[in-house]
């Protein structure tokens, strides 16, 4: 912290701000300490590796705002979602048109062959979380280099234990669709895993995020 | 795309935020052709009419030099003992993280202590340039 003070820019008006003085400044920007990499990822996979540290942060903050959002509808959620990654610098949108409307596109123009897609789901149970993954990989997904990676966000505002209600979502997967999850997730053990089911169009794998949001608010005290 | 949609589609991110007020200030001297090298000390002088924070000027930065909507593209200066001066890009730095040192672009030579003796400035990017000549 001190050594953050000591070269985070002072505001005169005349003074020189070096790099090291520039990074510390960006530090006081939500996702700022990451800009750099956001404008020079240079594969794919660094790129959505990059935006799932961007993701964990983004759903770190909504958490700790739930109240706000225990009772927004998806659409709500979906849209501070996709606001948090423009202010990140993310072309990201919401609804756009990807072989019909899709929750969530992000792209960077630097590398414009890169694109994630992210369909949001309330935690209405398994089945209701299945349509949106049919829908990513059946409707708008390719599966291509560059386009085989995507996201299914399920906001949880109704049931306790986040943990538990993803781990059905899992089981649903793994038993009734026949579809592997990989639960070892480096950042949001617990709350996030990943599928790489065969995608019809292209059959190749289609590598997805599963993230469940904790917005329940219902405070005991 | 012209200046009105440029605000536009910043106050769809920013809302009416001083992070807001400060990126339309940029913008509008961008569209007024007037902008050709932005320094911290103009960001600063922009940012207190503005009433905009440190945090602000953080945040506009990240902004109008990131993706969606790409207005600003960042060169470090670099002068040399010769006094000459050099510009760096963003992917020179960020190589320059990766293998541990920025060397000199013609000499070749490492630069000493480079986090400390380049300096970031922003000049209009194509797609500012377009919006200028609106």
């Amino acid at each position: 912290m001190s050594e953050i003070k000591h070269v985070v820019p002072n505001g005169n008006l005349d003074q020189k701000v070096s790099y090291k003085a520039f990074e510390a400044l960006m530090t006081m920007a939500a996702g700022g300490n990451r800009m750099v990499r956001r404008m020079t990822t240079a594969t794919y996979a660094e790129f959505v590796s990059l935006l799932y540290e961007d993701f964990d942060e983004i759903i770190g903050d909504l958490e700790g705002r739930k109240k706000y959002f225990t009772d927004s509808s998806e659409d709500q959620i979906t849209d501070s979602l996709v606001t948090s990654l423009r202010q990140y610098g993310y072309v990201a949108s919401h609804d756009k048109d990807h072989s019909g409307h899709v929750d969530i596109t992000v792209e960077v123009t630097h590398q414009p062959n890169f694109i994630w897609l992210g369909e949001a789901k309330l935690d209405n149970g398994p089945k209701y979380c299945w349509g949106g993954f049919q829908q990513l990989t059946t409707r708008y997904s390719v599966a291509r280099a560059g386009a085989d990676a995507g996201g299914i966000l399920i906001y949880l505002q109704k049931y306790k234990d986040a943990k538990a209600r993803l781990e059905q979502w899992a089981e649903f997967l793994e038993n009734v669709q026949g579809i592997a999850c990989d639960r070892a997730d480096p950042t949001r053990p617990g709350l996030a895993f990943s599928t790489a089911a065969l995608h019809d169009g292209t059959g190749l794998p289609y590598k997805l995020r599963h993230m469940i949001i904790y917005l329940r608010h219902d405070p005991e005290k | 795309m012209n200046k009105n949609e440029a605000i536009q589609r910043v106050q769809a991110v920013w809302d009416e935020s001083p992070a807001a007020s400060l990126c339309v200030a940029i913008v509008d001297q961008l569209a007024e052709g007037v902008l050709q090298r932005l320094t911290f000390g103009q960001l600063y002088r922009l940012a207190s009419k503005n009433e905009a924070s440190q945090e602000d000027i953080a945040r506009a930065l990240q902004y109008l030099t990131g993706h969606d909507l790409h207005l600003l593209d960042t060169e470090f200066e670099f002068i040399d003992e010769n006094d000459e001066t050099f510009y760096f890009g963003m992917q020179d730095l960020s190589d320059a993280q990766h293998e541990g040192g920025l060397h000199h672009p013609e000499s070749g030579e490492l630069i000493d202590n480079y986090e400390e003796r380049v300096f970031p400035t922003f000049v209009p990017s194509s797609l500012a340039k377009e919006i200028s000549a609106k």
